[in-house]
């Protein structure tokens, strides 16, 4: 077991619980694993980023760790996070995107290699997955720590448009370690 | 240390959440073959390798980063990919986006495969902003006259059967 590996288990351990919630229907999946404010600030600090703007990230956002796979044999897919929808008890809002955190990391003087990092690192706000295509990256909603809320999420199979709910998504927050 | 940490995590993160069923191992065609864009970059050893001297060969263009868990788990298979092919007209280059030698060695130590493919450094992301990758890992297959003939989002078992029929078959065009 390799150092890294080894850390994140006991980590893991000792941060427990986080619900990982997973969802298939209709030809895709998606799974979200809420990501600790603690393992934001970690990963983003290791990617060039400085203290306050990690701290942001980590304490004004819920962060998941999501896996949108294509699980159909025959359809293409498409998809653009800005029509997703978290519904929360305080209303309803699209997951926060990319974009919108370029503008601040940009504001902030944060290092062109973090700032593409940070791109690679998120889940991609449009992409179009073929047959056998599925990719993982961080969702970010712009909620307080340990919110709950149904995920909405809407893709098309070619050009027919679908939709689904993720129910009882819980984010993570600082206390999930004590 | 701190580096390791989030890594790791995400590694965990990764394994609680893609355990489920295994996707099919696909290679989707390009329509019309866009022309690969070339690059320079150094690998490991501080060689610089062109796209364009493989020209002839079918080559496997990967995009990855060590800090992204499903190209770490995609790289021993590569490397089971590349000793089954390298002697054939292939080539296969892995491109580290964004990172220095003293950030992938360790983990590619830490996959427990000896990796002799080329890995090559895009440091400032240059050819990964130069070729179509909206997320990573995507891999790249280019064929001998240096179009880009297939694409795969996300990760892949690369010594499938299956795909490896497919890279066979487009080297005999």
């Amino acid at each position: 077991m390799t150092p890294d590996i080894l850390l994140a288990a006991l980590l893991a351990a000792a941060d427990a619980p986080v619900e990982t919630r997973e969802i298939r229907t209709a030809g895709v999946s998606l799974t979200l694993t809420p990501v600790l404010p603690d393992q934001v600030r970690a990963f983003y600090l290791g990617r060039g980023f400085d203290a306050d703007s990690a701290e942001l990230l980590a304490t004004t956002a819920c962060v998941f760790q999501t896996v949108f796979r294509n699980e159909s044999v025959v359809h293409g897919i498409a998809f653009n996070l800005a029509d997703w929808r978290a519904r929360a008890p305080t209303g309803e809002r699209p997951p926060k995107l990319e974009r919108e955190w370029q503008r601040e990391w940009e504001r902030r003087g944060v290092p062109a290699g973090a700032r593409t990092a940070f791109r690679y690192a998120l889940f991609p706000t449009e992409h179009r997955y073929d047959v056998g295509d599925w990719n993982m990256g961080m969702t970010t909603y712009a909620l307080p720590p340990g919110s709950h809320f149904d995920l909405k999420f809407v893709w098309r199979e070619g050009d027919k448009p679908r939709e689904a709910v993720l129910r009882n998504v819980r984010c993570a927050s600082d206390d999930n370690k004590k | 240390m701190l580096k390791y940490f989030g890594v790791g995590l995400l590694t965990a993160l990764f394994v609680a959440a893609v355990h489920a069923a295994e996707p099919p191992q696909t290679m989707t065609p390009i329509a019309k073959r866009p022309a690969a864009a070339n690059y320079a970059l150094e690998d490991l050893d501080g060689k610089t390798q062109h796209l364009s001297e493989q020209r002839g060969k079918v080559v496997l263009v990967n995009f990855w980063a060590t800090w992204c868990p499903p190209c770490r788990k995609e790289l021993p298979s590569m490397q089971r990919l590349w000793e089954k092919l390298k002697d054939e007209p292939f080539a296969l280059h892995a491109i580290d986006t964004g990172e220095t030698v003293d950030e992938i060695l360790p983990f590619i130590f830490a996959t427990g495969t000896e990796l002799t493919f080329p890995i090559l450094l895009d440091r400032d992301s240059k050819a990964l902003k130069q070729w179509p990758v909206i997320a990573i890992p995507t891999t790249f297959v280019v064929d001998k006259q240096g179009r880009i003939a297939y694409r795969s989002v996300g990760g892949r078992e690369w010594d499938d059967p299956k795909l490896i029929e497919e890279l066979r078959r487009l080297m005999r065009e």
